[in-house]
């Protein structure tokens, strides 16, 4: 059965963006306080580009965003243009990292980085306890494939 | 049985001087000072403090030798050096996958080689140990890890004739480097020799090129004879490398060592190989001849380092050769393969070159008149690799596929101008990453990522599979 992230992390993205777009406005007026055309455009270009990662970039990323830890493998389901199925067994696993910034500690989230010999799959921003169950389960799976 | 501890050859003195180098500043700077001001009495009354900078990197680099120890028994290699920041390592003899012995041909007359550890961890770059010993202690280390390996018995070795060491250069070797490797030598020894003799250097090019043009436009000309003097520099240096090569399969190890002027030695324990790469451009497909090559880590990873196992053989003994050799990897002809309508998919990307390319040449043409025959040539010699990368495409349109036998994976696909056919067990995969582009996704197509043990990312890539075939091979099923 596939697990979901939870619905905090499509939050923690929009509030992310929302930050990241703040200075935008400002910037426009500092740059080109009288060109009307430039300030123009480029308020239309970010303010599409926000509202393109707001209303769908990051809730098609949520919808998408999946894993299962099954039949000794790790699978991530994700992808917004491109639909990524990543798999790795768990005896490959070589180390388990879980990692939270100021705003996901605040909202109780956590990304989990899986390192494999070769290459890292990312999971980002799932439920602290989730992460953490996550990690000791995949820790536990390597132990086990080692023995 | 436990080693003593031992300190590496004398000439690490010399090796270690490299990192004192920056110290030379002082009586550089100290130089430029006096040759302003007092003239060279001055400079030479000052001498003593060179002479004392000098010594302290001598000094230095001396105490770094005295303070170097290893040793080496069948639990692993112990290393410790350091005066005034103490650095202890110890590789467990199991963990090492390529114990590797250069020999260069600048230190043969001191017996002095060059001895390389590597693991799977460190960096990608450069290996995790590497010392200086003298050549009967390189040897007693490599008995030791044979012992440690097997029990010394040599089961089978290989020994290809010349003829096919020179096949290996020439279809591994590249214009590029070898007209980079060109003018790397001739800036260096302009640097050296003064930019006098450079300047002739350029100069004769130059004229033998317009003595050779036959017709063409001298510039052209040069840029073609560029090309095939690069090339057969690469081709020199590819074979002078490969050339006395040798493979002997030991029960748990595989061992290669080949090189005229340099010889290198390395020992690969089986278990550390993480695929089997039969290698092929389209001139050796044309030819039926294939290469093979192991990823282990530490084999191959310098650019100077012997890079195949087989150097080149005909694609229908392949089979029987690496059966005597590696009989834990054989390749399995596809099982899955892509459907018929990928062939956009194939020729997609050296489509853009092929039309690209001489669509800008007939334009250019058109703009700049005068200069018609030049950039002629030029783009005739840019629709080559354009064409050529189409072809490649071609093959392996009809070649690439994946099939699976137990625990080991085929897979047939072309990278650059290569087609590759790799045999790896599921164990040396990091992960597996289905990719579905929007169109695929209509078809329940994907592309199949395979991500393979190795210090930095490889990824081995086959094109619009089945979705549902791909996901049942590598057992992703959420049934399962």
């Amino acid at each position: 059965m596939e697990k979901k992230i939870g619905r905090r992390a499509l939050l923690l993205w929009r509030v992310r963006l929302c930050l990241c777009a703040l200075p935008c406005p400002f910037l426009v007026a500092l740059f080109f306080p009288g060109a009307k055309i430039w300030s123009a455009a480029l308020t239309v270009l970010w303010v599409s580009v926000f509202l393109g990662l707001f209303l769908l970039y990051y809730p098609i990323k949520y919808q998408r965003l999946g894993y299962r830890v099954h039949g000794g493998s790790l699978a991530v389901h994700c992808g917004v243009f491109y639909n990524r199925l990543k798999a790795i067994d768990l005896g490959n696993v070589q180390h388990v990292s879980s990692v939270a910034g100021p705003l996901q500690r605040l909202l109780g989230l956590a990304s989990v980085y899986v390192a494999g010999a070769g290459g890292v799959i990312v999971l980002p921003c799932l439920e602290a306890a989730n992460a953490r169950a996550l990690c000791e389960r995949l820790l536990e799976g390597e132990r086990g494939e080692r023995r | 049985m436990s080693d003593t501890r031992h300190r590496p050859h004398p000439y690490m003195v010399i090796h270690n001087l490299r990192r004192f180098l920056a110290l030379l500043v002082i009586p550089l700077v100290r130089g430029f000072a006096t040759a302003l001001g007092g003239g060279f009495a001055a400079w030479l009354a000052g001498a003593w403090a060179d002479i004392l900078v000098l010594s302290l990197i001598l000094g230095l680099s001396t105490l770094q030798w005295v303070f170097c120890f290893y040793s080496c028994d069948k639990k692993g290699l112990y290393f410790a050096r350091g005066v005034l920041f103490r650095k202890r390592m110890f590789i467990p003899m199991e963990k090492i996958s390529t114990l590797s012995v250069v020999r260069p041909f600048y230190l043969r007359w001191l017996h002095v080689v060059r001895l390389r550890a590597d693991t799977l961890a460190g960096p990608s770059d450069q290996e995790d140990f590497s010392l200086f010993v003298g050549q009967g202690e390189a040897e007693r280390i490599l008995g030791v890890r044979k012992k440690e390996l097997e029990e010394g018995r040599l089961t089978r070795q290989y020994r290809p004739r010349s003829l096919y060491v020179a096949a290996l250069a020439a279809f591994s070797s590249s214009s590029f480097a070898g007209v980079f490797f060109l003018s790397t030598l001739i800036s260096q020894t302009g640097q050296l020799l003064g930019n006098e003799f450079s300047d002739r250097l350029y100069g004769t090019f130059e004229h033998i090129t317009q003595l050779l043009a036959f017709g063409l436009p001298p510039a052209a000309a040069a840029l073609g004879y560029l090309l095939l003097f690069g090339w057969l520099i690469a081709f020199t240096i590819n074979f002078i490398r490969h050339k006395n090569f040798c493979l002997r399969r030991r029960a748990d190890c595989v061992q290669v060592s080949g090189g005229i002027f340099t010889n290198r030695d390395y020992s690969v324990s089986v278990d550390q190989i993480n695929y089997l790469d039969i290698r092929q451009s389209v001139l050796s497909f044309l030819l039926r001849f294939c290469s093979v090559h192991i990823s282990a880590v530490g084999y191959a990873k310098r650019k100077e380092d012997v890079s195949s196992v087989v150097p080149a053989v005909r694609t229908r003994d392949v089979g029987k050769t690496l059966g005597m050799f590696f009989p834990e990897f054989v390749a399995q002809p596809r099982q899955v393969w892509h459907n018929p309508g990928a062939l956009f998919k194939f020729i997609g990307d050296p489509s853009w070159g092929c039309v690209l390319i001489p669509g800008a040449t007939l334009l250019l043409r058109w703009i700049f008149p005068d200069w018609g025959s030049f950039i002629g040539w030029v783009g005739f010699m840019l629709c080559f690799p354009a064409y050529w990368f189409l072809i490649v495409r071609l093959i392996d349109y009809f070649s690439a596929g994946i099939a699976r036998d137990g625990e080991h994976y085929t897979l047939h696909y072309s990278e650059g101008y290569y087609l590759h056919t790799v045999v790896i067990p599921r164990s040396r995969i990091a992960y597996v990453c289905l990719r579905q582009s929007p169109i695929q996704s209509l078809d329940k197509k994907c592309d199949l990522l395979i991500y393979s043990y190795s210090e930095k990312k490889h990824r081995h890539h086959i094109r619009n599979l089945d979705r549902q075939a791909a996901i049942e091979l590598f057992d992703l099923s959420p049934e399962n």
